[in-house]
């Protein structure tokens, strides 16, 4: 930890600093509504209405799928509303995994059965990654149980056949736009708007065609590309008696599609475009239904010189990472993307191996001042960079940039609107100017649009890959990303990872704590936020922790606890004598309190509020207590559960290796949020014991508050506290935070309570926003 | 849900020496008919009950029930005995005539029965059906021996083989012995956590079948049983087929040698002579 | 004080009856002594019965089969180890109930036990030979068109299900005849509408929870209690179900020699798929499965009629592979149902969809038993539990949530002039376990109805006392 010394002289200034910076964060988004392409807009589920429901109130689908004779071999069902349904024991599971992941959201991943859903969104992902609407038809048709229903087939063309046509390539310092199509970039050419933008040289009409013989295969070092080729071999012959030989055949054509494709001579025709207008014409070819995908020729650039950057030998990818990479390096180029793994699996790695392999200027954005000093670190860590070729910007650290390759700062920084310091202003200038090879947002889900947006207009990135646990956010913004950064890239199955050792097994539990009398007659007769104290400072919940704590100590473990409410947070740590971070700590108590928590074997839990949730990378913790948190939200819940996720030593040997408690107040609100707040991670495969008494809680001794009168002093404590008391903690990247940080945002309740999941709810509340429309109807 | 399936197997030696059979103290029907009722006992206690039946002598062994080239319809009921019952007996009673007969002809090689190849073939016989078994069940099966010989077994190696085999399949291995006190079959026993019993009597010889050996693992755990026999540990010896207390094992193969041989007839590795050096302990075991 | 004897709650049994089914055993013993001693004439039934016992009786019945005399019951108590004195107890009882055996003495006055001489002589028969032979198994030519296994499971399953696709109503399928409408109704199972059409009862519902082989087997109980209306013989009835449990599988047997009686017998057996016969008067048919595996309990049936079809997802969602009508039906009793495609339907357990379940008198035992007695082999293989401990916690916290009130009815007295004389009858009712409820800042309590009359002395005395 380099920086540490710089950082104790900048404290205070420092302080001030994170005020500025914390307040004037966002106004609410409000997206203009034309950037997202018609045929976006298509729903597949509106495919439903005519569907007749069964005498049980199903939707009978049996007269639109036929089934195949050999449909024991097959894994799939295609519903005609775009959901899928794959079989995880089906001997050819690999296969088709691998593909829907690319051509489907996936919806929930269990055990046995996994769901997914064709989206738009999706099969525009899909189409960017070089996958052909052919293909994807025919072996959807061959992985399927029963015949494809029409509606699909005519829903994969409608969505994918205009796209994935166009790209916007950065060529020579110079934007082109290219096509292997000629016609649609003839098309493209006699629009009035293209036309503008268009860099004219002499010639009105000279299109460039260009022969290009691509003979790429990125080699991600550090490992050797060909094992996976010999890994699925393997895997064929194997199951060659069960698996019919359409769908291995084709599986095989597929992997190599992605890999080998360009090794075939290419036509593409393409024009060169006015850098200053790249946004009109991104907006103008959405609008013609010719969205840009942009790909970035790093091997080709000279004009931007290449840092000496190299991954470690030690340096070891995972299968999944590996795969992950894969999808962005496809063809050769790097394309933008998002890559979503679970935390604890090793995103960081995946974006070092991103600006190694692209070796160009990377920037890598990140939320918190504690994460960029880990980024740091792992850039260390896995590659050959060292100090002088790591440039921190942070209000608290703010090393030279000397024309330093990578730069790591956070988002705050970049959009900070006030008046800088002179030296932060420099770095800030010399940051606009240059052209970054490869910008990597870390945890792309938690930044607002409006804010991403002024990161994307006082940045020059060629590619953009932003890394996240859970694309998924409250208030529907995810869908977003998908047009502001690229398409998801991969997605990586939880329960897998779990199951093979990458992340920790974890054992989730939701423990009832009952309301005692006096605190519950209090809560039904509030009415205010205070009831949010009420149930949080429920003398049974307190015990429930500290018993909860107790034991756990006891074993060893370390343990975190949770409260996004401040007033019990700070009760709680007193009244157990442990130490608590929350907003107002300063960075450097707070990483003072996480070294004495990875070293110190007296500190064995500490209490957090949730400017811990996400990027506190703690791989000692492996017991988690929740005691209040945010409404529903289910991302909370799974960044949360990420704190404990990273593997454990010895992981295999028990069943469990870490915990995650959620305690909740019998009969109280926070049952049905947590209720919410767990449909994410049930869909991934997780599952929730509910603990209603914990044993050997009562032969505990020296239990706090087990007396009337001290849950009596407890109880006028609570109603002595402030409605504000009982206000969660603001904190920068809350989705629609108002502007001022006491203002409650109306209208809120649904993303409070997690409201609009897919799979639970009735789809037809009425939405505000067109992104809503298509996207769930 | 699960549910249980107990699986019997019986091998049965018909080459009772002279002695059992001469001095009248069981003649062979009386022998085979009380191995009959004591199957269908077992048939009897609960409709998952499966058994098997195997015969042996010195020259072959042999499946006799189940028979599978048995059809369905050709036996009708005459009398008022249950139907799977007459099948076993009328399996039992043909084949192991059949049996008899064949091998009375052929020449008698080795005076031994072939109670280790039976016993391979029984375990082969329990994995198949585990390995057909529907998931969610469970099989539980045992060996019962019934032998009259007296010999200690000269296959030693591969004998022990097997029992450890079963031990590790969770096979329980129970010797009815007619006559002796047979120290390879009672490490048999010992290994599997099985029975092993001497018959005192041989005209109540169904009885001791009824009280000792039906019970099955389970529930013998609640009976009252018979303390078990010391049992005699001591290896036989390669070279000299004789139990021995202390001897030479071979540090590869494991053989055991009464004496010290230069070469290891067994897996021929070439050891080095015995020095009085304390090195040689180590070679040295037992 | 003045004593208010107003009712504090009045009684609800909100608890709904669930459907029991009597094994065997608990049947057997509920005949006359002279029913069970004309059964003990059968050879088969002996075995049936044999079959029953408890595996520690069954081995007593064993070891003194072949003893001429009576046994000491010393001795018999000799055979199991004392931790196990519970299990020698009920084993004798059992053996007792059932006449198996009985006590009496020898000279000299030690206690023995004497096996009943007819079930002994019958069951050596069934076990050795000799004796009569069986109704249906007369001598016959070898059949022509010989039924294979498969064929009968299929035709045994197909006949069962009319019963209950006519208990659920659903219309796709051929109608039963009124005799089982009859015995639907008798058993409770179904009961008349206004309009006189059946419809399903609370125990209906539970009864097409149960599985197949008890499902049989409490019908042809309640057939059974209607057999002597219908002018057949309860021994011989039982008789021949027993010789059908221990026929063999894809055997084909006569019909010759059997009365009337039996062959009316047989042919309502055959409606309901117990037997298979190609046509009514063609003198041979063959036993199903279903004959074969009826009373004999979960554990003890020798091969599932049918496989699992059902996967149970730790996010609530349910997968039933099947095309049947009836089987999406029994998921449906209380799952949602979302989507049907040829081989699966998609559903998701819900809280309502459970309380709907739990309000038509399913409980949550039934469902947990359904759902783990259809799992799919994918299930099963996979781990110890077949079902995720998670989802079954659930479908139980889901029903504990209708029970949280208990009602139960109580006599308050109130307004005590000291806290003296509240304390003294407090402790009272306290010590005689009858309080139910006590407040002592408001001198208040409750105690129940049926000890009102004893607390109310007591007052009365103490109040004498104090005055």
């Amino acid at each position: 930890m380099g920086g540490l010394k710089r950082n104790k002289k900048d404290e205070k200034r420092s302080k001030r600093k994170k005020k500025e910076e914390e307040e004037e964060y966002y106004e609410p988004d409000n997206l203009d509504e034309e950037v997202v392409p018609d045929a976006a807009k298509k729903n597949v589920e509106s495919n439903d209405k005519l569907v007749p429901e069964d005498e049980f109130g199903a939707k009978d689908y049996r007269l639109q799928m036929i089934l195949k004779s050999d449909n024991e071999s097959r894994p799939l069902w295609v519903a005609p509303n775009g959901h899928i349904f794959l079989e995880s024991f089906s001997p050819v599971y690999r296969h088709a995994h691998d593909f829907l992941i690319a051509i489907a959201e996936p919806v929930c991943r269990p055990e046995f059965i996994h769901e997914y859903k064709l989206t738009a969104y999706s099969l525009y992902a899909a189409v960017s990654v070089g996958i052909q609407t052919a293909d994807i038809i025919e072996y959807l048709k061959r992985l399927s149980k029963t015949s494809v229903p029409d509606g699909i087939i005519e829903f994969i063309n409608l969505c994918t056949l205009s796209y994935g046509k166009v790209k916007l390539v950065l060529k020579h310092n110079k934007y082109f736009i290219e096509s292997p199509y000629a016609e649609v970039i003839q098309k493209l050419l006699k629009d009035p708007i293209v036309q503008e933008c268009r860099l004219k040289k002499d010639a009105d009409t000279e299109i460039l065609t260009v022969q290009e013989k691509a003979n790429s295969q990125i080699q991600f070092t550090g490992k050797p590309v060909t094992k996976k080729e010999t890994e699925i071999t393997k895997v064929d012959g194997e199951e060659e008696p069960v698996v019919p030989e359409d769908i291995s055949d084709f599986y095989n054509k597929m992997d190599k599609a992605d890999d080998d494709k360009d090794e075939e001579v290419t036509e593409t025709v393409s024009f060169e475009v006015n850098q200053e207008k790249i946004e009109i014409i991104q907006k103008r070819c959405i609008e013609m239904e010719y969205p840009l995908l942009t790909e970035y020729d790093f091997r080709n650039d000279i004009v931007n010189p290449d840092i000496n950057i190299d991954l470690k030998p030690t340096a070891i990818l995972r299968p999944y990472q590996e795969k992950s990479l894969r999808k962005m390096f496809g063809n050769g180029r790097a394309r933008s993307g998002v890559i979503v793994l679970p935390c604890g699996a090793g995103k960081s790695l995946v974006g070092v191996t991103a600006c190694c392999t692209v070796r160009k200027r990377a920037l890598v954005l990140c939320n918190s001042g504690v994460s960029v000093e880990q980024w740091k670190q792992q850039f260390k860590m896995w590659s050959t960079a060292d100090d002088s070729m790591i440039c921190r910007f942070t209000s608290e650290a703010k090393d030279k940039p000397n024309n330093c390759s990578i730069l790591v700062t956070t988002y705050s920084m970049i959009t900070h609107m006030q008046k800088r310091s002179w030296e932060a202003e420099q770095t800030m200038k010399w940051l606009q100017d240059q052209e970054w090879g490869v910008m990597v947002l870390d945890e792309v889900h938690t930044i607002p649009a409006k804010m991403f947006r002024r990161v994307l207009t006082l940045v020059q990135s060629h590619c953009k890959l932003g890394l996240t646990a859970t694309l998924l956010r409250e208030d529907d913004k995810i869908a977003d990303l998908n047009f502001l950064i690229g398409p998801k890239l991969y997605e990586a199955n939880w329960l897998e990872l779990q199951k093979k050792g990458f992340i920790a097994k974890v054992q989730c539990a939701e423990v009832w704590c009952p309301m005692t009398p006096e605190f519950y007659r209090e809560y039904l007769n509030t009415k205010t936020s205070k009831k949010l104290l009420l149930y949080v400072l429920n003398p049974n919940k307190f015990r429930a922790t500290q018993y909860l704590i107790r034991y756990h100590e006891r074993r060893g473990d370390k343990t975190i606890v949770f409260s996004d409410n401040v007033f019990a947070l700070i009760h709680y740590a007193k009244a157990l004598k442990k130490f608590y971070i929350h907003g107002p700590t300063s960075q450097a108590e707070r990483l003072q309190v996480l070294q004495n928590f990875k070293y110190n074997p007296k500190v064995n839990t500490i209490f957090v509020s949730k400017v811990a949730d996400t990027s506190f990378d703690l791989p000692e913790a492996n017991v988690l207590i929740q005691i209040s948190s945010h409404g529903g939200s289910r991302r909370q819940e799974a960044q949360r559960l990420g704190r404990i996720l990273r593997a454990k030593k010895g992981a295999v040997a028990e069943e469990y290796n870490a915990f995650f408690y959620t305690l909740v107040s019998q009969d109280t609100l926070e049952m049905s949020y947590s209720r919410k707040r767990q449909r994410f991670l049930i869909n991934q495969g997780y599952s929730y014991k509910v603990i209603t008494k914990l044993a050997g809680m009562e032969e505990e001794s020296d239990m706090m508050y087990t007396t009337r009168e001290e849950q009596g002093h407890l109880l006028q404590e609570v109603l002595k506290a402030t409605d504000t008391d009982a206000d969660e903690e603001k904190l920068p990247g809350d989705s629609g935070a108002s502007t001022s940080s006491f203002k409650r945002i109306a209208g809120s309740m649904s993303s409070m309570s997690g409201a609009d999941d897919s799979v639970y709810l009735e789809y037809k509340k009425p939405t505000k926003h067109p992104l809503f429309k298509k996207f769930r109807g | 849900m699960e549910s249980e399936k107990s699986l019997l197997i019986v091998i049965l030696d018909t080459s009772l020496t002279h002695d059992v059979m001469c001095n009248n103290k069981i003649r062979m029907s009386e022998y085979l008919n009380a191995v009959t009722v004591f199957v269908n006992c077992h048939v009897m206690l609960k409709p998952t009950n499966k058994v098997a039946v195997v015969v042996v002598d010195t020259i072959d062994c042999q499946f006799v029930y189940p028979d599978n080239n048995l059809s369905l319809t050709s036996l009708r009921q005459t009398t008022g005995q249950c139907e799977i019952f007459s099948q076993v007996e009328y399996s039992l009673r043909n084949n192991i005539s059949n049996f008899i007969s064949q091998n009375a002809k052929k020449d008698i090689l080795t005076t031994e029965p072939l109670i280790g190849a039976a016993c391979a073939k029984s375990l082969c016989y329990i994995s198949r059906l585990e390995r057909e078994l529907e998931a969610g069940k469970s099989l539980n099966s045992r060996i019962l021996i019934i032998t009259g010989s007296d010999n200690e077994c000269d296959k030693y190696v591969r004998f022990m083989n097997i029992v450890f085999t079963a031990q590790k399949q969770n096979v329980i291995i129970d010797v009815c012995s007619l006559e002796h006190d047979i120290a390879l079959l009672q490490q048999a026993c010992d290994i599997t956590e099985g029975i092993f019993f001497k018959v005192p009597n041989l005209s109540a010889l169904l009885q001791y079948l009824l009280w000792i050996f039906l019970p099955d693992p389970g529930i013998r755990k609640k009976l009252v049983v018979p303390p078990p026999n010391r049992v005699d540990y001591r290896p036989l010896c390669f070279c000299h087929r004789e139990l021995i207390d202390i001897g030479y094992v071979c540090s590869v193969c494991l053989s055991i040698f009464c004496k010290f041989t230069p070469i290891c007839t067994t897996c021929e590795v070439v050891f080095k002579t015995p020095t009085p050096l304390p090195g040689k302990a180590k070679k040295k075991k037992k | 004080m003045s004593e208010s004897s107003s009712k504090k709650s009045s009684k609800h049994d909100l608890k709904s009856k669930t459907l029991h089914c009597k094994n065997l055993h608990e049947y057997l013993k509920t005949l006359s002594s002279s029913v069970l001693d004309r059964l003990y004439i059968h050879p088969i039934t002996c075995l049936a019965v044999y079959r029953e016992l408890s595996e520690i009786a069954k081995h007593y019945i064993i070891r003194i089969i072949f003893v001429e005399q009576p046994v000491p019951q010393a001795v018999i108590a000799s055979w199991l180890s004392k931790a196990y004195a519970k299990e020698h107890k009920e084993a004798v009882e059992a053996l007792t109930e059932l006449k198996i055996w009985k006590e009496s003495s020898v000279t000299g006055g030690l206690p023995v036990w004497e096996l009943n001489p007819v079930f002994k002589k019958h069951i050596r028969v069934a076990l050795l030979g000799g004796g009569k032979n069986w109704f249906m198994s007369s001598h016959m030519e070898a059949d022509t068109k010989p039924r294979d296994i498969a064929f009968l499971d299929a035709y045994a399953m197909e006949r069962w299900e009319c019963v209950l696709h006519y208990m659920v109503g659903s219309h796709q399928q051929e109608g039963i005849s009124a005799d089982a409408v009859r015995n639907l109704l008798h058993a409770g199972l179904m009961r008349c509408d206004n309009d006189g059409s059946a419809i399903i009862t609370k125990e209906g519902f539970q009864f097409l929870l149960m599985d197949t082989a008890a499902q049989v087997w409490y019908f042809i109980l309640q057939y059974l209690s209607t057999v002597e209306d219908k002018g057949l013989d309860l021994s011989l009835c039982l008789t021949f179900l027993f010789q059908l449990r221990f026929s063999i599988l894809g055997k084909d047997y006569s019909t010759e020699g059997m009365n009337d009686g039996l062959l009316i017998f047989l042919q309502h057996l055959r409606e309901f798929g117990l037997v298979y016969q190609r046509k009514r008067k063609a003198g041979r048919f063959y036993p199903t499965r279903l004959a074969l595996n009826m009373a004999a309990g979960q554990n003890q049936s020798d091969v599932s009629i049918r496989e699992g079809y059902i996967i149970i997802e730790t996010n609530y969602r349910i997968y039933a592979y099947t095309d049947s009508n009836l089987k999406v039906a029994l998921v449906g009793l209380f799952t949602n149902l979302i989507y049907r495609f040829p081989n699966v339907t998609v559903g998701v357990l819900t809280r309502d969809s459970i309380r709907t379940a739990l309000r038509s008198g399913i409980t949550a035992d039934q469902i947990v038993g359904f759902l783990r007695m259809h799992a799919h082999p994918k299930m099963i293989s996979v781990g110890s539990s077949i079902l995720p401990p998670t989802i079954v916690d659930q479908i139980y916290l889901w029903e504990q949530e209708r029970n949280r009130f208990n009602f139960s009815e109580g006599v308050l007295y109130s307004q005590f002039m000291s806290q003296n004389d509240f304390e003294t009858l407090r402790d009272y009712a306290q010590d005689l376990g009858v309080l139910v409820w006590q407040n002592e800042r408001k001198r208040t309590m409750v105690v129940t109805k049926s000890s009102h009359d004893d607390v109310k002395k007591f007052w009365k005395r103490h109040s004498r006392g104090n005055s």
